[in-house]
């Protein structure tokens, strides 16, 4: 080896400069503690998990979020997103419930379908390894109403519902059994004993599938309408015969809603048993994309989320950013921890009669 | 009438001149160097890139956010095709087929002829495609409408197909490899029951085998352990000829129709939701296959080949524009990225763009317009640069290569299980090319295999019964498509088997002990599969396709393994050991093992090549390579990406490629650098921190 001491000197300064990587990569603890113990994210990184990948709904509103949240964390962090699909949910689900740090670094955006599971009683054996009344809930940031949509091919008027309860039923499409839209329209079957046909299978296209004539309703969305949807529903060949969603939802204001009822009122004269379905299916839209961290937070952590996350809503830059791409309709913390405990502990004998629709209706 | 028309025009060209106003110019342009970038870069690209980019066209105007997004996506594609043809690694899932031709031209000595005609046919593909969308419009209600599920259906007949061209002479070993496609592609959760299917409990493989690791495995192991191999001789090594890309081009314009024919249809497929690029570059490839003159010069370094799958990767763009435009419905991930970028920006996707809002529907097709030519040109002006890279050592690139692949599969959806599938694919792959198992099959199935079962149950659940909508007009012409596209190959390998009685050049690999053992694996595979769908008690519509390609697999392979078997033993008897041709010599084990044999770890031979390229690699040398690669996973699993990579990178350039070491240590920086400043860094990608601290 040389004896040249300039090369010396730069060994010796690649191998200061390898060393600082080194130690730079190394994971330490996060420190979220300031001097005086307040809880502060000072020079961290904050990151929103999201149970599905880049560029759907979930992942779009969690970066909404990161862009403006930051601010009114105590200690104003950096935050970014991070995506952990894969079952559904269900593995960032049990990773934020499991593994993530509860130091305020790791938080998330959940889809309705991580209390679900709880509700339908899977567990280990389905990959659910979580309870979704024990994380810890900051808000939510929208609320989503469902609608039924039906083609006036079938017959069906305001006044006349008489093709969905004889027959065969109205001819459906539906993506698969169990899942959202699908719950929908089984709960509308079981609780005032409406009659479909339901076509599984359809990946994005059911609007698409209507307008083919292979099927004759859907369950929609409304946030997510489409001019082109609502220029069908305005000239009268789409018919929006139900609602299903929070009572003062801001969508129900929607002209075109006007006079359509709402399940609330067509379960009046439902059974007991119907009516307690329904009430616990409401709950389901008052925590869309709900934002939370691990069980293990403290309570000083969930407080300064709460706070800021209420604080952001009311930030004009966050509303405008947000506004076009879903509807702003925050609740707060603990109304959606109530709410979604209430989803997860409902009886199960009152959920049985939809899981027993949503099974014969994927026969 | 004509005052419509002109109004129309001038819309068109005022759009043209919205574009070039500063910053939306600006804009489209780091668009378009970052799409270079990124589409370089195999596995990343795509939907994940483009969402990272989201949140910075908030404060965008419409035309450039979309300006912005679109270019850094059209142009992805395009230098995608740079890596596909340079280093045999697809940059996109979507890229697939510009390996199965480009990067034997390399091999070859004809990079510079192969980028010229990839990129020049890319252009045209993808002006095609933005030709289409302008004019299209009013057409593409009507277009999108009537290709219903039946009708998909059957396109993905059509270019499954594809395979049976692909298998050439080895016909039971691609259509096994086929069946192997279509049975990972039923893996997971069955959608339209809600059943799982073949998963084993695990949760990652609940949302179905991912396509972009298999991708990656499947061209960039076999592609980067060759490289890894030392090199004894390479008869036929040319130096890379760069100053002739021009020859390319004019390979273009000489196949000037095929090049259009093949964009037509990369525009009208990419314009069906639901089908996708990945599946449209398999159909135009097989539309080439069937009008070429020469069709067994495909997948080894057919210029119509390259020619095709070049052109339909561009030209989807525009067509998958159609429906995302005109429905709002995206044709993929980064369409509906794209749509998101529109809302914000306060545009709605839907009839709106094709009336009120059509300048920014326009500036979409200039746009795609610009940034490809910008790309193009970008690349051959620096296509002496990129492909001095593959005149290189091949084992200096190795480190970087190794870093690419995993940071493509990982962040696809980041998970570490996406780095092991890539591996197992990949040493599969590996192992199968070297005996003579033709690989794009089981790519083709595994894509298609999905397309084909989903939409076909649902045809059945819409109408009922088979018989309901096979005999739709659309249904039948396309069914008469597959018909003639699998009986010529069926036919043409009848006659090669006829001729090779007479001529032994005409046969097919020979069968070898190797042969057998995959076959048996295979076998294996099959039978469990079968089993557990069996036990798994699932509906009909969930079970039958699992069932009988498990099925299939086993049978194919049993009779392969038999097959091999019976030659081999018949060989061992027979005292005179018969010489199998010129072209197959060179080829893995034919009998003649006892210790050492011969193994080809390269790809395949040209038509015209007699002499193959042989490395001489013992098994010890092959294992040893295997172990340098999966100590690299292990390590990566271990210690994470930031830590792991440089080191590895710089021992490896030390002890194995023999570089000073002060070389290898600045390779190592600069590795942790690209990782940390512009992974983590720009793109906020967080890669795999290891498992140990």
């Amino acid at each position: 080896m040389s004896r040249n001491p300039s090369r010396r000197m730069f060994v010796g300064g690649l191998a200061v400069v390898i060393a600082a990587t080194l130690s730079g990569c190394i994971n330490k603890p996060a420190e979220t503690e300031s001097s005086d113990g307040a809880f502060t994210l000072q020079g961290k990184t904050v990151e929103i998990l999201v149970g599905q990948e880049a560029g759907g709904g979930h992942d779009t509103t969690a970066r909404v979020i990161a862009r403006h949240i930051g601010q009114y964390l105590p200690g104003n962090p950096e935050v970014i997103v991070r995506n952990m699909p894969g079952g559904g949910d269900k593995v960032m689900a049990n990773y934020a419930y499991t593994q993530a740090p509860a130091d305020g670094t790791s938080v998330g955006v959940f889809s309705v379908a991580v209390p679900h599971y709880n509700l339908i009683g899977e567990g280990e054996a389905e990959g659910v390894r979580y309870d979704a009344s024990k994380f810890k809930w900051f808000g939510s940031p929208t609320v989503t109403t469902n609608v039924l949509l039906v083609h006036t091919r079938t017959g069906i008027t305001k006044d006349n519902l008489a093709p969905l309860t004889e027959g065969q039923g109205v001819r459906i499409a539906q993506r698969s059994p169990g899942d959202g839209p699908h719950l929908v329209q089984a709960t509308l079957a079981s609780g005032l004993g409406w009659k479909f046909h339901t076509v599984f299978g359809y990946e994005g296209e059911r609007r698409l599938a209507i307008e083919r004539g292979e099927v004759d309703a859907i369950v929609t969305t409304w946030e997510s309408l489409e001019d082109e949807e609502r220029d069908l529903i305005d000239e009268g060949v789409l018919l929006p015969v139900v609602t299903v969603g929070l009572s003062d939802a801001p969508a129900l204001s929607a002209p075109e809603l006007s006079g359509v009822p709402k399940a609330s009122d067509l379960f009046k004269n439902a059974s007991p048993g119907s009516q307690d379905l329904l009430e616990v299916i409401l709950t389901r839209y008052g925590f869309a994309r709900s934002f939370g961290g691990p069980p293990g937070l403290s309570e000083e952590a969930v407080q300064a989320y709460r706070t800021a996350f209420d604080e952001m809503n009311a930030d004009e830059d966050y509303v405008r950013e947000a506004e076009p791409l879903y509807a702003v309709v925050p609740s707060d913390g603990a109304t959606v921890a109530e709410r979604i405990t209430k989803y997860v502990t409902a009886d199960p004998s009152v959920v049985a009669p939809v899981l027993t629709q949503i099974k014969s209706d994927s026969q | 009438m004509i005052a419509d028309g002109l109004h129309g025009l001038g819309t068109f060209l005022g759009s043209a001149g919205a574009l070039f106003v500063w910053p939306t110019v600006g804009y489209m342009l780091i668009g378009t160097l970052l799409g270079f970038a990124v589409g370089m870069l195999p596995g990343l690209g795509g939907a994940a890139t483009m969402a990272l980019m989201l949140p910075l066209t908030f404060s965008m105007e419409p035309l450039a956010a979309v300006a912005f997004l679109l270019a850094m996506h059209a142009t992805c594609a395009t230098a995608g095709d740079v890596t596909s043809v340079l280093f045999g690694i697809p940059g996109e899932a979507s890229s697939a087929a510009t390996v199965f031709d480009g990067y034997p031209l390399t091999r070859m000595g004809q990079a510079g002829r192969a980028i010229g005609a990839v990129l020049t046919s890319s252009l045209v593909g993808a002006w095609f495609g933005a030709f289409c969308l302008a004019l299209a419009v009013p057409l593409v209600r009507p277009l999108v409408l009537s290709f219903g599920p039946p009708e998909v259906f059957m396109l993905a007949v059509v270019a499954l197909t594809t395979v049976a061209a692909l298998s050439g002479k080895n016909m039971a070993k691609g259509l096994a490899m086929a069946s192997l496609g279509v049975l990972l592609a039923t893996v997971g959760e069955d959608i339209a029951t809600a059943q799982t299917r073949l998963t084993f409990d695990s949760l990652y493989l609940l949302d179905g085998i991912p396509v972009v690791p298999v991708v990656v495995g499947m061209f960039a192991v076999p592609a980067i352990l060759a490289s890894m191999l030392p090199a004894r001789s390479e008869i036929g090594d040319q130096p890379v000829r760069i100053n002739s890309w021009l020859e390319g081009a004019k390979d273009t314009w000489r196949h000037k129709g095929l090049v259009l024919r093949t964009s037509l249809i990369g525009a009208y497929v990419g314009l069906i939701p639901g089908v996708g690029g990945t599946s449209a570059q398999f159909i135009a490839y097989g539309h080439a296959l069937q009008s070429s003159k020469t069709p067994e010069k495909f997948g080894k370094g057919s210029i119509e080949g390259l020619l095709a799958a070049g052109s339909v990767n561009n030209s989807k763009e525009g067509g998958s524009l159609l429906p995302t435009v005109a429905f709002g419905i995206p044709g993929s991930g980064a369409m509906a990225i794209l749509v998101s970028a529109l809302i914000i920006t306060g545009v709605q996707p839907g009839p709106d763009l094709l009336t009120t809002n059509v300048d920014v529907t326009f500036g979409m097709v200039w746009t795609i317009v610009i940034a490809n030519l910008l790309c193009v040109g970008l690349c051959l002006l620096l296509a002496k640069r990129i492909a001095s890279l593959a005149d290189m050592r091949q084992t200096l690139l190795v480190p970087l290569l190794l870093v690419f692949i995993t940071v493509g599969s990982f962040t696809e959806s980041f998970r570490f299980e996406d780095i092991l599938l890539m591996v197992l694919v990949g040493l599969l792959a590996f192992w199968a090319e070297r005996l003579g198992w033709p690989v794009a099959p089981m790519l083709i199935g595994l894509v298609l295999g999905k397309l084909a079962e989903a939409n076909f149950f649902l045809a059945n659940n819409i109408y009922g019964e088979p018989s309901a909508w096979l005999t739709r007009p659309i249904v039948l012409i396309l069914a008469v498509i597959a018909a003639i596209s699998l009986a010529s190959p069926l036919i043409r390998y009848r006659r090669n088997r006829r001729r090779a009685r007479v001529d032994p050049t005409a046969k097919a690999r020979p069968f070898s002990r190797g042969d057998i053992v995959l076959a048996a694996f295979f076998a294996v595979l099959g039978a469990v599969a079968f089993w557990d769908v069996r036990t798994a008690e699932l509906p009909t519509s969930a079970a039958t396709v699992p069932q009988s390609i498990s099925f299939t697999l086993a049978a194919l392979s049993v009779g392969i393994a038999i097959s091999g078997a019976a030659v081999v033993v018949r060989k061992r008897m027979s005292t005179d050991v018969p010489e199998s041709g010129g072209a197959s010599a060179a080829v893995a084990g034919d009998g003649r093992d006892g210790g050492g044999s011969t193994i080809v770890a390269l790809r395949e031979k040209t038509a015209e090549a007699e002499e193959a390229e042989i490395v001489e690699a013992g098994p010890r040398q092959l294992a040893l390579v295997v172990a340098q690669f999966l100590a690299f996973i292990l390590g990566l699993w271990a210690f994470g990406f930031l830590l792991f990579a440089p080191i590895f990178a710089a021992v490896y350039l030390f002890t194995v490629a023999k570089t000073k070491w002060w070389t290898a240590a600045i390779w190592g920086v600069l590795v942790w650098a690209f990782l940390y400043y512009i992974l983590w860094g720009l793109l906020s990608l967080r890669l795999w921190d290891g498992a140990i601290f």
